[in-house]
């Protein structure tokens, strides 16, 4: 008996039965938890130091007192944070329409998830803007480079989250992503997911632990 | 089909929950986020209780997500396993620094989280003198 070439969807058979983009996708995001792991210790060892410094070799590096705890609005992040969780859902109906092959509202929902992943990154320049008014730069002290570069980091992925996201929907709109090829929505999602993931270690970790 | 082919049972063909589990999924974690927000005015003595409860908060939220939203519940056993042991793996080295620099040591959960950095215990030092002034001895010739 012949061994299939392809599967259903298109795919060469695995021993697993993963194709190789959703296992790749998988290692990747593994991986990408020791990468936030690392911004978020540093941020974890850094958040209370003082601004002046003395360097290993006994130079004093004068910097700002300001610390991101002290201008955190726990308000306005509560409410981004939700956008974000609300990004998840419309994400999860964008897959759950692909598998249907319902490919019109696949593209609405994944729409709607650019939407909102944009209103999460508008509230985060927004923040950013907001503390370099009130004299914390990325450069004020080590607890403010390093909460920058975290949450920097992770507006970053949300960023090219959304870039995924736009490019799958015109795809779509072309008619490059059919039914066989929905799991490429699944991969998008897996990411997205993983986006939101980071920021709920993120928004207790920096935010709320005091 | 081949016995390969069979094998390949492809997992995105999950259980269809339809849209009602993720709909109470996301209604859990807007609450758990709702409750998390809620500590900030919850009374400072509690101190470490606040913290444990954040922590199992966040664990759930991150739980449920990737169980849910993420199919890792319906999908294959390798991706979770995948998955889960990053996160573990990044939890524990990065707790194993935390207590190579003695973060914990200082005043446990409950207060000031610091760590030896000696550049936060040693005073800083004195600012430098200015140094003696050069006095050149004339020699007086002409």
């Amino acid at each position: 008996m012949p061994v299939a070439a392809v599967d259903d969807h298109g795919h060469p058979p695995t021993n697993t039965g993963i194709s190789n983009e959703k296992l790749g996708m998988w290692v990747f995001l593994g991986s990408e938890c020791l990468m936030f792991g690392g911004l978020i210790s540093t941020y974890f060892l850094y958040k209370n130091r003082p601004g002046s410094i003395v360097s290993v070799r006994g130079r004093e590096i004068t910097g700002s007192d300001i610390r991101p705890s002290d201008l955190f609005a726990n308000g306005f992040t509560s409410v981004t944070s939700f956008i974000l969780l609300a990004s998840s859902l419309t994400m999860v109906f964008a897959v759950a329409a692909a598998k249907r092959n319902e490919m019109a509202r696949m593209r609405y929902w994944l729409g709607t998830t650019a939407v909102l992943g944009s209103l999460f990154i508008g509230g985060q320049v927004y923040e950013f803007t907001t503390f370099v008014r009130e004299g914390m730069g990325y450069t004020s002290n080590v607890a403010a480079s390093a909460f920058y570069t975290l949450t920097g980091f992770h507006g970053a992925h949300v960023t090219i989250g959304i870039l995924m996201l736009l490019i799958t929907i015109a795809m779509s709109a072309r008619g490059r992503i059919p039914h066989a090829k929905a799991e490429a929505v699944e991969i998008v999602g897996l990411y997205w997911h993983f986006v939101d993931v980071v920021w709920i270690l993120v928004f207790t970790i920096v935010y709320l632990i005091k | 089909m081949s016995a390969v082919g069979a094998t390949h049972a492809h997992h995105d063909d999950h259980a269809d929950h339809g849209d009602g589990l993720y709909w109470r999924t996301f209604v859990a974690l807007a609450i758990l986020t709702a409750v998390e927000v809620s500590t900030e005015w919850w009374p400072e003595g509690l101190g470490w209780i606040t913290t444990a409860a954040l922590i199992v908060m966040m664990t759930i939220k991150f739980i449920l997500v990737a169980q849910i939203f993420m199919h890792l519940r319906d999908d294959h056993n390798l991706l979770g396993q995948l998955f889960y042991f990053g996160a573990i793996l990044a939890i524990a080295v990065f707790m194993g620094v935390f207590g190579s620099m003695r973060i914990f040591e200082k005043s446990g959960l409950g207060g000031e989280f610091t760590f030896n950095d000696p550049t936060m215990q040693r005073p800083l030092p004195p600012p430098p003198t200015d140094p003696p002034p050069i006095i050149r001895e004339t020699t007086g010739g002409h």
